[in-house]
This record gives structure tokens, C-alpha cells and sequence, in this order.
């Protein structure tokens, strides 16, 4: 997303929001905030469970939102947030030594986000990857899941042609936003926009970028009726993820053998290193239990192999030889919850599993439900 | 669903999960016609999507989402080669400053932005925890929090170091965690199986994990085996195999080229003053000056003095270090020089000769008007009209620069190692925003970043070259634009003189290619230090013409070590796969501990 978009993607948000635009430019936007949209973004629970509790009227966030920073004329109050890891030097060093100064002195910033005063409105930078467009982004997935619109009626031949004769029949449709994610290690995404006639049983792909160059309203316009559904919703979604699940299953699966590929060499990888070391360790278990030199092994064992205890001197020399190679203070031996050596090993394999295994999960942007004027020609 | 009509093959192979958990919600919708969503949010949420879609497998995603780091061409090649080759487990092993850090945090923002991490654990001595916690929220957009209460285990990205992390009861806690992913820094602390620290990270289960740390290997080829197991068990396979493929004895690998190839699949070392890496340029300027009558005099009182006493102690080096502080610091400031005077006069007795001797330096001191340096420095400050840092290794000159700037009208701030965290950050904030100057007394130890200012003053010389060496380090460094201006004051006529002789003319040390002053130091140092070499030199001296000797010795030994590294170099050049271990070894076995 460029300077633009992010700038036409957040006022488009804001105006949804019903948030009043104080000052607005190519370069910034400073806006005051709407309930809702305060609720949302600022993080604010205890001071909006206060005006829940009293009823108090509420005073919503100021925010400057800044595009594009480079050619934002320098904030007076504001030092730079970090000494160390910011890139830069400050545009304008003088205010930012004063803020500075100003901290050691004790002038704490105010609570709204380091502004100083009331007055004071923070400015935050909203590029891509930043966290308020992040934030914002989130937001609108949240509250923009569902939607029932009608195709508008209002240009003129067609008003004409309604107004005359009877009431124009409009064709329900269901649209499913899809994303389909192929994930190993890596990862790819597609989204896919599919409309299902709920008369016709008709799909379409790349649905919503139709929808949005229709004119959509809420409400069902005059002179309208809409047709009765010969398909079910769960028909209509069954036909759906079919057609997904046809497109899947004829993509290019390269990855997926890879990547299944290298689960397989890496688990050989596993069991190349831990099998010998489970076996030498189940057998210095027999040979240790046969010989009374580890605390673990019971007294029934030990009285059973009473008899064996002449070898038990010699065998006990080679055990605690091995250890010897590493001396550290700092040793493992009594610590708690160790797992053992299979546990580990069993461990691992399903870390790799977990790391590699190739899966497609098919997940809903938004559904919505839309009435389309019945002759309208889908192109 | 035709299920049936689909390739076998490809169903088993990759499984296909549909959520259908919106369906009972969407269908209630319908059914009651509401509540609705807004229409024009409907979009936004779909362009949203679009707009963070992941098209590719192959391309670095997370470029786009960064705005306040721009990362070097080698960091972008190692985050490539950690999620293509490596496919995320690695240990990253460039040379202290080059920038490990940024490369961890190239490779978990682009698995974030994949949504392939959220749960990440990061581990760190105490020291850095603040550190990267600021790096990654600034740097890189990350929200990771410092672990201080045990619920903070619970947020997706937590900083904490080791030492508390293998303690109970955090070790419980996150045993039964499952991370995503798992940092962790100056992971040389892991080169032994046995320790706790070892075994606490085996048992931690995770899916992708970096390994950070400039010495894989300090001293035994094991250190090597242990830290790739400890990342891809069986990747060097069983300990006994990997001493009988790759280990002739304990610090000596073999096979080298076979070894070298494993080693690449888990492991990258990016070194300075190679391809991708660049600094820009040294440019040193030597500023002579001549002291006064009276400083020179208290000069040569104090050399005579710490003559006598040495010659009077019977040649006896170890016991003469606070003598040869009052020579080093006789050459920096009278201020240094009196602090030190006044505190050896109290140690002695009341009727000892030497106090007499001392009082008469005192009234040396007491006799010099002007600074000489301060003022040559204050000029040179005012000359050049940027951001400047003086270095100087003591104390009382930095407290007399200080006052003596500030009654010139020129701001400074002071820097010192002893100075806490937190001051730190607000004095180099001053500096970046409005100090001219700042007058430090520490080169070493994190956090000094000074790229925005390119002109240093050495307003004395530190005796160990290496300390030189880290002073420089803190304004050349990657991210430094500027070719970097160095500025020597050189007292003429004192051992300072000798000693920036030796190292500007004789080993050419500010215009080194860094990375190469600790290999050459090290093969000198063989036969004891360079700062006790000197100081005996000096000691023992009996004319100026002694000490141009002796000195000039001196540069010849270091020359002849400079041309021999040189040399070796050449030769490993011409068998690089062999170099490439060898050196990494080398280095591996030498670099302090950071």
C-alpha cells in the first residue's frame, strides 16, 4: 500500500466511524475520534467502564495521523521516543533537547499517549506496517464480517421502467470472501471472492470486485420484491467450497511433496541420532540394573542379582568413567521434571511434524448476502 | 462432496481444513435479517486482507512492514537464507557488529507477517533484555514486553533472561509452553551439554528456533557439536561420529571441507571487511601542539619523579601502576594528575621524603594558567561546527572539559560507564538533540550508537590500542554515512607523541581495516602486553634518544606481525575451504566473550 491508498483506507475507516475531521491533508489527518471508534483503538477499558458506571458524558481521543512523516512539519513538543535505536536525528534538535531536559526535571508527560496538556493532540506515523494501521485494519475486519445489500434502484431509464410497470425482481445471492492459506514452514495465500446464485445455483469468481462497482444500499428499495431461494445457504456454501476445493486440488503441489520431502529426511535425521542412543541407554539400563550401580533400580532387582555382585566392581569402574570427559559445577543431575531420552525424541519428531507438515486451511474474510437486479449480466 | 473423484495422492498428502465456525452466525442473520454490518467496513475488510496477503512463498515479505530500519544487504541475505535453506532454525554467527540483532528480527517480523509465529521466547542476558525489547518495539514494530511478573509469560513475544527463565517456577511454566519461535542471545552460554542451561533448552518445545553468537567455538571443537545438536539433533550425527569424521584433536578440526559443508546448512558467519559489508572511510588528522613553559615543566617533574621511584623500588614493574597512571595522566590533564598526587600523598607516611617531592609537583600544577589542549580543542570543536565526541580516559579531564566548555558558552555532556541505564539514553539524547559535544570517558559496552556524529577527539591516548580501537568502533560502525573524521591531540615532546607515532605511522591502526588490529595484538602480545612494554620502555629509559629507540623497536616488531597476518592472509586466499575453517576457528578460539 502506498502513502495514498493508506491515506484513502483510513479516511474511508474514520467516515465509516463516524469520527469528525478536524484539519485533513495530503500529508496528515487530525481527527477527532467517535465513541466507537475510541472504544476500538485506544485501549482505553478502565476510562470507558467509568463513563459506563457514572454515566459521565465521555471525551473521545484527538489523534493527527500522519501519512506521509517525511514532509510533516516538525511536532514542537515532542521528543525523540528512543535515544538508541531511532534511525535518525530529529528534525528539529532544539525541541527535542528541551523535551529531553524537560524529563530529567520531573514534567511528566500527560496520560494521552505523551502529549503535554490537554491540549496537546499525539501525533502518531500511520504507514504500512505500522501498528495503528495494523490496528485499524484488525478493527475493520471485526466489524465488517456480514453485510445484506440491495442493488440500488435510481438511474433513470430503470426507475422509469419499475415506475410503470410492476415491481422488479431482484435475485438473492450469496458472497463468501475466502481466503485459502498453503502453509509448511512457509507460506502462500490467495483470496478468492465467490457469488452463488441462490436461484440459478450460477458461481462466479472474483465476485467482490464486481460488488463494488455496483451502487449497494442496506435497505430494499421501492418498487422491489426479491425472489424466493431454490437453494439452501448450506447448499450455496457446499457448492462453494467445492469449487475451492477443485481449484486446490489443481494448484501446483510442488511445495506440499517438498516440504513433505523434508519431513521425511529430517525425521531420518532424528532417528539416525536417538534410536542407537535409545538402545545404549536401555542397554546400560540391563547392565547397570544387573549390577546394583544406579539409585534407580529396586530392591527386588538388587537382591535378585545378589549373586552376580563379584562382576559388579569392574563394570562399575567403565560407569563412572563416563562422565569424565566434561567437568562442570553446574550439572543436571538432580534436576526436576527432566524428560527422558524418549520423551525427547518423541519431542522432536513432532516439533518437525509441527514445523513442516503441508496443510491448506480455507477460512471466511466476510459473507454476505446480496440482491442483484435478476437480468443482471454477470460479466 | 466428490471426494471420491479427487487423486488419492493429493489427498493424503496435504490436508485440507475448512473452517466453517462463521456459518451458525451467518445463518442467524439471515434468519432474524440482522444486525448487519456497515458496507463500507465490509470492504475495508476485504482490502485489508488483500493488502497483507502473502503471494509468494520465496519473497521477503517483511520489507514492506518495516519503516524505521533499513537493513544491510548481508542481514537480507542471512534472514533469506534462515527461511529458504535453513527453513528457520539456525545459528547466526556474524562477528560482534554487524548487526545479529537486526537479522533475528528481520527473520521472526517476516514469519509474523506470514502468520506462521506468534508465541516467541527470547532469551538474553539480563544486561540486553531492555535492550532488545526497545529494538524490536522501535526497530521492527513488534510488541515484545520485558517478563518481569509470571503473567507477562503469557504475552506472545517475551524478552527474559536465561537466568530466570531455567529458575522455578518459570521453568514449569515454560515447559508446558509451545513456541513458535525461540531466540536466543550470546548462545555461547549453551556450549556445554551438562549445564542447566543446556539441558532447559532441550526441553522446551519449538518450531523454529535462532541461535545468536559471535563464538561458536572458544575452545573445543565439542562447544560446535553441542550447540548444533542442541538445534538439529543428529545434523553432525552421534558424538562419536563427529569426532571420528571432523575432530583431529580437541581444538583441531579435519576434514575440513566436508565439515564446512554441514556447518553451512545450520550455521552463517558473516565477517567484516567482507563482500556486502560496508564502512565507509577512516580519515585521521594528527593536531601537534606545544605545551607551555609551565606545563612542560610539570610534565618533565612528573616523568623524573616516576623515574626515581621506579629506579628506587629496584626496577619492580607490578608494583609501579599507580607511577605509571601519573605518567599516562600527566599527559592528559593537571587536573588528573592532581587528584592522583593528592591520593598518594595520603597513603604515606607523614614524615616520608616523597611527600616533600609531591608537593613541589602540586606547586608545579598550581602554577599553569592555561590548558593548552582544552584549548586547541575547543578551536578544533568550534572549527568543524558539528556534533563531536571527545574521549579521554579520565575522570577529572572530563569534569575539567566540562566546566571549562561550559564557561566558553559550548554545551557538553558528560558520558561515563558508571552512570546508570536510564542516564545514559537521556545524555545521549542530549546529544543527538542539543549538545555540540559530548565528552565520554567509556568506549566499551553496549548501547553507545553514535552514527549520527562523525567527528571523534582523542584527547589522550589510551595505552592499549584495542581500547583506541573501541572508541573508534562507536562512531564507525554500520550505519555511519559519513567518512568518519579522527582528531589526535599530540603533546610534542611527551610519550604521547611516541605512542601516536607507533600507532598512526608505524601499524597505520586508525586506518585499518577493522577486525584486523585484534588478530595482530594478539600474535604481539604473545610475548606481553603492549601497555607493559611501554611503560617500561619509559620507565627505564634515561634520554629522549633511549626512548625513540626503544619505541622505534617496538614499531619494527609490530610492523614485521602486521606483514606476517598479511602474509597469511594471502595464503588463504589461495586455499579458501580450508582458510574459511581455519579461520573460523581461529577467530571462533580468540574473540573475547562478548
Amino acid at each position: 500500500m502506498n502513502t495514498d491508498q493508506i491515506s484513502s483506507y483510513v479516511m474511508r475507516y474514520l467516515d465509516a466511524m463516524s469520527c469528525s475531521i478536524m484539519e485533513k491533508t495530503p500529508v496528515y489527518v487530525t481527527v477527532k475520534l467517535s465513541e466507537q471508534a475510541d472504544r476500538l483503538l485506544t485501549n482505553r477499558p478502565y476510562y470507558w467502564g467509568f463513563i459506563d458506571r457514572t454515566g459521565t458524558e465521555a471525551e473521545t481521543m484527538r489523534y493527527t495521523f500522519v501519512f506521509d512523516p517525511a514532509n510533516m512539519p516538525p511536532d514542537p513538543y515532542r521528543a525523540p521516543i528512543s535515544y538508541v535505536t531511532a534511525p535518525s536525528v530529529p528534525a528539529n534538535p532544539v525541541a527535542a533537547g528541551e523535551a529531553a531536559i524537560q524529563r530529567t526535571f520531573g514534567v511528566a508527560p500527560g496520560f494521552n499517549g505523551g502529549a503535554r496538556g490537554p491540549d496537546r493532540i499525539p501525533r502518531e506515523n500511520v504507514d504500512f506496517g505500522s501498528r495503528r494501521l495494523a490496528q485499524i485494519m484488525d478493527v475493520a475486519k471485526e466489524s465488517g464480517r456480514f453485510v445484506s445489500l440491495y442493488e440500488s434502484l435510481d438511474s433513470g431509464s430503470e426507475i422509469q421502467f419499475a415506475r410503470g410497470r410492476h415491481s422488479v425482481a431482484y435475485e438473492p445471492w450469496i458472497m463468501l470472501n475466502i481466503k485459502l492459506e498453503f502453509a509448511c514452514d512457509l507460506k502462500r495465500e490467495e483470496v478468492h471472492s465467490i457469488g452463488f446464485s441462490l436461484i440459478s445455483g450460477a458461481l462466479h469468481t472474483n465476485f467482490m470486485n464486481k460488488m463494488m462497482q455496483c451502487e449497494l444500499t442496506p435497505k430494499l428499495p421501492a418498487q422491489v420484491h426479491t425472489m424466493a431461494w431454490r437453494y439452501s445457504l448450506d447448499q450455496a456454501v457446499q457448492q462453494i467450497e467445492h469449487l475451492l476445493t477443485e481449484h486446490v486440488r489443481n494448484s501446483d503441489e510442488t511445495w506440499a511433496v517438498e516440504a513433505s520431502e523434508r519431513l521425511e529426511d529430517e525425521w531420518d535425521r532424528l532417528a539416525a541420532y536417538y534410536e542407537p542412543l535409545l538402545k545404549e541407554e536401555a542397554e546400560n539400563k540391563a547392565k547397570a540394573t544387573a549390577n546394583e550401580v544406579t539409585v534407580s533400580v529396586t530392591e527386588s532387582e538388587i537382591e535378585a542379582k545378589a549373586d552376580q555382585a563379584s562382576q559388579s566392581i569392574i563394570l562399575t569402574i567403565e560407569v563412572t568413567e563416563e562422565p569424565s570427559d566434561e567437568t562442570d559445577q553446574e550439572t543436571t543431575d538432580n534436576e526436576p521434571n527432566q524428560r527422558t531420552l524418549e520423551e525427547q525424541y518423541e519431542m522432536r519428531r513432532n516439533e518437525i511434524e509441527w514445523q513442516f507438515q503441508p496443510r491448506i486451511e480455507m477460512s471466511i474474510i466476510n459473507a454476505a448476502i446480496v440482491y442483484l437486479r435478476s437480468n443482471k449480466v454477470m460479466t | 462432496m466428490n471426494e471420491d473423484l479427487q487423486p488419492q495422492h493429493a489427498e493424503e498428502r496435504v490436508p485440507l481444513r475448512i473452517d466453517r465456525s462463521w456459518l451458525e452466525s451467518f445463518r442467524t442473520r439471515i434468519d432474524h435479517n440482522g444486525p448487519w454490518d456497515d458496507w463500507t467496513l465490509f470492504q475495508l475488510a476485504y482490502e485489508a486482507e488483500q493488502a497483507r496477503l502473502v503471494k509468494s512463498f520465496d519473497e521477503l515479505q517483511c520489507l514492506t512492514h518495516l519503516t524505521s530500519v533499513e537493513p544491510l544487504p548481508h542481514q537480507l541475505d542471512t534472514a533469506r537464507k534462515v527461511l529458504h535453506e535453513m527453513r528457520g532454525r539456525a545459528i547466526l554467527a556474524d562477528e560482534v557488529g554487524l548487526g545479529k540483532t537486526i537479522e533475528a528480527g528481520l527473520i521472526l517480523k517476516e514469519y509474523m507477517v506470514r502468520n506462521l509465529v506468534k508465541k516467541t521466547l527470547i532469551l538474553v542476558p539480563a544486561s540486553l533484555v531492555l535492550q532488545w525489547v526497545r529494538e524490536l518495539n522501535h526497530k521492527f514494530g513488534i510488541s515484545a514486553v520485558a517478563q518481569k511478573k509470571p503473567y507477562h509469560w503469557q504475552s506472545e513475544v517475551v524478552v527474559a533472561s536465561m537466568d530466570t527463565a531455567k529458575r522455578e517456577p518459570h521453568r514449569s511454566i515454560l515447559m508446558d509452553q509451545e513456541y513458535d519461535m525461540i531466540i536466543i542471545d550470546e548462545a555461547h552460554k549453551l556450549k556445554n551439554r551438562k549445564t542447566t542451561n543446556y539441558q532447559f533448552i532441550v526441553q522446551l518445545r519449538k518450531k523454529f528456533c535462532l541461535l545468536l553468537t559471535a563464538t561458536p567455538v572458544q575452545n573445543d571443537m565439542n562447544e560446535l557439536y553441542n550447540l548444533i545438536t542442541l538445534l538439529k539433533p543428529g545434523q553432525l550425527g552421534r558424538q562419536g561420529e563427529y569426532s571420528a569424521n571432523y575432530v583431529a584433536d580437541k581444538r583441531l578440526p579435519k576434514n575440513e571441507g566436508g565439515l564446512q559443508q554441514e556447518l553451512s546448512k545450520v550455521m552463517i558467519r558473516n565477517r567484516r571487511g567482507e563482500g556486502g559489508v560496508h564502512f565507509t572511510k577512516r580519515i585521521v588528522k594528527n593536531i601537534p601542539l606545544t605545551l607551555s613553559a609551565e606545563e612542560q615543566a610539570l610534565y618533565d617533574g612528573v616523568t623524573t619523579f616516576v623515574r626515581e621511584q621506579y629506579q628506587s623500588n629496584g626496577g619492580d614493574l607490578g608494583s609501579m601502576f599507580s607511577m605509571i597512571t601519573l605518567q599516562r595522566e600527566v599527559c592528559s590533564s593537571r587536573d588528573a594528575v592532581f587528584l592522583t598526587l593528592v591520593n598518594l600523598s595520603k597513603k604515606l607516611a607523614e614524615d616520608s621524603p616523597i611527600r616533600s617531592k609531591i608537593w613541589e609537583l602540586v606547586d608545579l600544577i598550581k602554577g599553569i594558567k592555561e590548558n593548552t589542549k582544552a584549548e586547541t580543542a575547543m578551536n578544533l570543536i568550534r572549527e568543524m561546527n558539528e556534533k563531536v565526541i571527545i574521549f579521554t580516559e579520565y575522570r577529572a579531564t572530563q569534569e575539567y572539559l566540562m566546566q571549562y566548555f561550559s564557561n566558553h558558552g559550548l554545551l557538553a555532556v558528560p558520558y561515563r560507564g558508571g552512570m546508570n541505564r536510564g542516564k545514559k539514553d537521556w545524555m545521549m539524547d542530549l546529544f543527538r538533540g542539543r549538545a555540540q559535544v559530548m565528552i565520554a570517558t567509556e568506549a566499551g559496552g553496549e548501547g553507545i550508537n553514535l552514527q549520527f556524529c562523525h567527528h571523534m577527539i582523542n584527547f589522550d591516548l589510551p595505552w592499549n590500542p584495542m581500547r583506541v580501537e573501541q572508541r573508534i568502533g562507536r562512531v564507525h560502525r554500520l550505519g555511519q554515512t559519513n567518512d568518519v573524521k579522527i582528531y589526535n591531540l599530540s603533546t610534542q615532546g611527551t610519550i604521547e607523541e611516541h605512542i601516536l607515532n607507533l600507532l598512526h605511522e608505524k601499524i597505520n591502526m586508525f586506518e585499518m581495516v577493522i577486525g584486523r588490529l585484534d588478530m595482530i595484538l594478539e600474535r604481539f602480545e604473545e610475548q606481553g602486553s603492549f601497555e607493559r612494554n611501554l611503560s617500561r620502555i619509559l620507565l627505564e629509559a634515561n634520554s629522549k634518544e633511549d626512548i625513540d629507540r626503544e619505541v622505534h623497536s617496538l614499531g619494527q616488531s609490530l610492523n614485521s606481525i602486521r606483514d606476517e597476518v598479511h602474509t597469511d592472509k594471502t595464503i588463504q586466499i589461495q586455499d579458501e575451504r580450508r582458510a574459511a575453517v581455519q579461520s573460523f576457528l581461529n577467530q571462533y578460539g580468540t574473540e573475547a566473550e562478548a
